[in-house]
């Protein structure tokens, strides 16, 4: 249980995917401008990641039953982009609205870094490699994700309506805001368990 | 909705299950290719940094217990009876973790070198040097008092950490630590 | 566009090369590829080797889906699309990985993310599927260098100012006042900021500078568009970077 903890602290903040790990920075720039389409694509990524793990963990043990573990990337990112397909899939039949809200963001999601970089992570780099760890870490990999996107989007809204010098305007503001959750985030490497 | 089975779908089946074959063939015959030995790069490099021959002597590890984010991932004895460890941490910058190479003889650190790891250059990279890892040569086992030990390592230990970059310092350490761990487990301390 | 076609012009061919250094330049004008923009530029070489990878998969990828793009299907064309670059992607993970195994182990997990690197699906997506194979090679290659430059230029400005070195090189006395946070995950999104408004300011003016002289010289000779484009061109000179 204690180890749990560990896991979820360490994906949230300490090593947080986006602003120490510089995964899933696409979205990140581009997603962030409403708290409302944030949090949406936040919880579509949550789900994802969560799930993603789980199958590509043990997808991954089969590929090295059989010898042919250098195809990992290839499954790995078709599993995804299936995954991904039937998200898509089930959002437009039961919730039309967040399908129309989330918009093209949804099959975006393919691309994001982050999910297959939480999957490949999990296959090599996790000390205790069970299926139950692999879950507990993409889902809190996808929370911390959500978590810097949303106060990101926060942010920027609050941007919209500051004096900004034009040459900043649109993306080198958004960075530097960035640059600075990253520096406040960074005081969580010193925690030590 | 009906599953319409016709031309387009069979298509769209056939183009996707063409291009999937073909990638495979290209990376199975790339794949060929390129294999690498880890076992012969491993030895390799022990066989740079320590003269003694390796013996092939195996190791029962059945009731060995560590830090979950610390393994012994390989363990040789040399012919003159010391322990080649390679001992890994996975707290580190990147996220494939810190893998050190623990020579332990007689009770002493005789080395500790780097195997892998990938740190920032010019913060984590200080961490992987010589001059830093030659510090822990001076102890031997008995310094380490796990007992009395902090979240930041057994006490008796004085190698200071690297600025800015606490988590792999830390990781460095377990690491050792975790070497010295397996030391006196498998000499029955 | 009609399917046969009688030789391309040598510049028809080679002109997406220096449109993917500047005009398109991935990193500081799509804003694409951002995720190893950020995380390998902690030193100059990693840059260049991160971006000599993607251009390598570019180039692949670009060939080999413009050699289909009569081939796939509309509706599967994105998986389809991921499945060449994949394959790409893992051969350069596995030559780096026997060739180059140091290299390998400093870029890490970024090698395999090549094939979720936006870059690459967008330019398969935008140009190699509706282009012949030369150009899209071309494209791959300009888009690629582009990516490589950018980067390398932008592992040298966080090497320089945070480690006080230039490829790998120390350079004696600066590493004692070197701004650590540069290396940093922080100094990353600080450098990538600073760096995009030092470009567009220098890129924009240029366009600007270039596009006044242009409506200068096509229009007539005392015409009120030639006077219009004799302001527009003072001005610019006038203005120079600023906005």
């Amino acid at each position: 249980m204690p180890y749990v903890i560990l896991i979820i602290i360490n994906a949230v903040f300490v090593n947080n995917f986006i602003l120490s790990q510089f995964l899933g920075i696409c979205p990140f720039l581009g997603v962030s401008k409403k708290t409302e389409t944030a949090l949406g694509m936040g919880c579509a990524v949550i789900f994802v990641m969560g799930v993603a793990s789980v199958i590509t963990y043990g997808l991954n043990l089969l590929l090295v039953e059989v010898g042919i573990q250098y195809l990992q990337t290839i499954v790995f990112i078709l599993v995804i982009a299936s995954l991904i397909q039937i998200v898509e899939v089930v959002v437009k039949r039961f919730s039309p609205s967040l399908y129309s809200a989330l918009g093209v963001y949804l099959p975006l999601i393919t691309t994001n870094c982050a999910v297959l970089g939480v999957a490949i992570m999990n296959v090599t780099s996790l000390a205790e490699q069970t299926v139950w760890y692999a879950f507990i870490n993409g889902i809190a990999s996808g929370v911390g994700f959500t978590i810097a996107i949303l106060i990101l989007a926060g942010i920027r809204e609050k941007l919209e309506t500051s004096d900004i010098p034009k040459p900043f305007k649109g993306f080198p503001i958004t960075l530097i805001a960035a640059s600075l959750m990253s520096m406040g985030f960074a005081a969580f490497s010193g925690l030590m368990f | 909705m009906k599953l319409k089975i016709d031309n387009e779908s069979v298509r769209l089946v056939v183009s996707l299950a063409v291009i999937a074959f073909f990638a495979a063939l290209v990376l199975s015959v790339v794949h060929m290719f390129t294999i690498v030995d880890e076992e012969a790069r491993l030895r390799e490099k022990i066989g740079e940094v320590y003269s003694a021959p390796l013996t092939d002597q195996t190791f029962d590890w059945t009731g060995y217990v560590d830090r979950p984010d610390t393994s012994i991932s390989n363990c040789y004895r040399a012919e003159d009876g010391a322990y080649i460890m390679i001992a890994k941490s996975d707290k580190a910058y990147s996220s494939s973790g810190i893998e050190l190479i623990v020579i332990i003889k007689d009770d002493l650190i005789k080395d500790v070198i780097k195997y892998k790891a990938s740190e920032t250059p010019g913060i984590g990279s200080k961490l992987l040097e010589d001059s830093y890892l030659k510090q822990f040569t001076k102890y031997s086992v008995d310094d380490f008092d796990f007992a009395s030990g902090t979240a930041g390592g057994a006490a008796g230990i004085d190698v200071a950490y690297v600025t800015g970059a606490t988590r792999s310092s830390t990781g460095v350490r377990y690491a050792v630590e975790a070497a010295v761990k397996a030391y006196l487990f498998l000499e029955g301390k | 566009m009609a399917k046969k076609r009688t030789n391309l012009s040598l510049s028809e061919i080679v002109a997406p090369l220096p449109a993917g250094i500047v005009k398109n330049n991935p990193v500081f004008r799509l804003v694409l590829g951002t995720c190893p923009t950020l995380a390998v530029t902690t030193s100059a070489i990693n840059g260049l080797s991160m971006g000599l990878a993607t251009t390598f998969v570019l180039i692949g990828a670009n060939a080999i889906v413009s050699l289909l793009r009569n081939f796939i299907p509309q509706k599967v064309r994105i998986p389809c699309f991921i499945l060449v670059i994949a394959t790409f992607s893992t051969v350069v993970e596995m030559v780096m990985n026997y060739a180059l195994p140091d290299l390998y182990e400093t870029l890490g997990l970024f090698i395999p993310l090549i094939v979720v690197n936006c870059i690459v699906l967008a330019r398969a997506e935008s140009f190699a599927s509706v282009n012949p194979v030369l150009p899209s090679m071309m494209d791959g290659l300009g888009i690629g260098l582009g990516f490589t430059v950018s980067l390398t230029f932008m592992g040298l400005f966080r090497e320089f100012l945070g480690a006080g070195s230039v490829f790998g090189y120390a350079i004696p006395g600066l590493q004692d006042v070197a701004m650590t946070i540069f290396i940093l995950p922080a100094g990353g999104f600080l450098a990538f900021g600073l760096l995009m408004v030092v470009y567009n300011q220098i890129f924009d003016a240029i366009d600007r500078k270039r596009a006044a002289r242009r409506a200068a010289l096509s229009a007539k000779k005392d015409s009120p568009e030639m006077q219009a484009a004799v302001e527009l061109a003072e001005r610019a000179d006038e203005e120079g970077g600023v906005q």
